[in-house]
């Protein structure tokens, strides 16, 4: 469709030029011109009644008006999708056992090394990297018996009431005594990097 | 050992949105339960403003939030995942009423303006305790959702993204592939064209 660049009334002034000087009286043009004058009115309404849409979407999360939201069964779908798809990553070997080797996902350690940091008061953890150590040959996957990671990274956001060393320290013992107690893998290194202080 | 087991959501939902974002790129689905709980209803009456109707609303919500789930990995600053939820249902937006075809982008013709009496099935206000002022106002936004609805689909989603959803005009720059310039000149002429459809009411 063809729509104006500057689309003008009957009288030459556009519509832009109106609506720059909506905040001020009608100049001497605007006051005589009728079409002016409707224009004023339509952008003054159109104003209003954003404005008023504005308003709505603050409350539309709280409205008994069912209708301003989607119904309950979008979450519901979007949550079983990323259930379902969950990314567990590489399987890494967490002790052995007369059957054979334990092997456990990337997925499920990273959210045990998250809650054993969060579980430290003023810290809320964010991102969780697991660096896992290179196999001696040079090989893929890990060397049977030998530690399986270098490193564990915890990217954190803190509380701005406590202390970095202080919570850096309880992040380490806890995250080493979930691991090894747990599952039975060194964490090796345990990094942690601040990323945010938030207060409260 | 499950990413579901012990973090209650009601603990994750007092979490600040980096926090949450950042958890949810290592695939903590809590998480980002949190963050569909706090953008779903805003970007559905985006679509729905976008797209005209509830089912195609919904459908593009929940088609950008599985998407968004899948490409979380991608995401290199958490403190953009807003904006890029907006990015990822304009396009869906943009792509299903380009495939409706041409009909979406007709002019707004007076003789085409619904009934006002008919049903309604639009994202509206209920009406507020004065019942002479309620029903001049319910039908104001009324006839403005339909005005809003017949402008081309670019202009739209500006109109939408930054009068309604008050959304950055960089954000919505991006979210469109567009400059910020071409973003107010669209919302510009979005306000032209809706102030001539209101005045065609008089």
């Amino acid at each position: 469709m063809a729509i104006d660049e500057h689309p003008r009334l009957g009288c030459g002034r556009s519509i832009d030029d109106v609506w720059a000087g909506i905040d001020r009286p009608p100049d001497s043009h605007e006051a005589d011109c009728e079409q002016c004058r409707a224009a004023r009115a339509s952008l003054q309404t159109l104003r209003s009644i954003t404005a008023r849409q504005r308003a709505l979407e603050e409350t539309a999360a709280t409205d008994p008006d069912e209708s301003l939201r989607p119904s309950s069964r979008v979450r519901e779908n979007v949550l079983a999708v990323a259930r379902a798809e969950v990314r567990r990553g590489r399987r890494i070997p967490a002790g052995t056992t007369e059957l054979g080797p334990v092997l456990v996902s990337e997925q499920a350690l990273v959210t045990l090394v998250r809650l054993a940091a969060d579980s430290v008061p003023g810290v809320r953890t964010r991102r969780i990297e697991l660096t896992p150590r290179r196999r001696t040959d040079g090989g893929l996957g890990y060397d049977p018996g030998a530690p399986v990671l270098d490193a564990v990274t915890c990217r954190i956001a803190i509380s701005h009431t406590v202390s970095v060393p202080r919570v850096s320290t309880e992040i380490r013992h806890r995250v080493t005594a979930v691991l090894s107690r747990h599952i039975a893998v060194d964490p090796g290194a345990v990094n942690i990097v601040v990323e945010d202080v938030y207060d409260a | 050992m499950d990413s579901t087991a012990p973090e209650a959501p009601h603990d994750a939902a007092a979490l600040d949105e980096d926090t949450l974002v950042a958890r949810a790129q290592d695939g903590d689905v809590d998480a980002f339960e949190v963050l569909v709980v706090r953008y779903e209803g805003r970007l559905y009456r985006y679509a729905y403003g976008m797209v005209g109707n509830r089912q195609d609303a919904e459908d593009v919500v929940q088609d950008a939030l599985i998407r968004a789930w899948r490409a979380l990995p991608t995401l290199t600053t958490p403190g953009a995942f807003g904006g890029w939820l907006y990015r990822i249902t304009s396009r869906r937006c943009l792509d299903l009423l380009q495939r409706a075809g041409s009909r979406e982008t007709e002019p707004w013709a007076p003789e085409e303006m619904p009934d006002s009496t008919a049903p309604r099935d639009t994202v509206g206000p209920r009406p507020p305790s004065d019942p002479a002022a309620a029903t001049e106002t319910a039908h104001q936004m009324d006839d403005l959702t339909r005005l809003v609805h017949q402008l081309p689909p670019p202009l739209r989603a500006c109109w939408l993204m930054r009068e309604v959803q008050e959304r950055p005009y960089r954000e919505i720059a991006q979210a469109l592939s567009i400059s910020e310039a071409t973003v107010r000149g669209r919302i510009a002429r979005a306000r032209a064209e809706l102030a001539k459809g209101m005045m065609s009411w008089r």
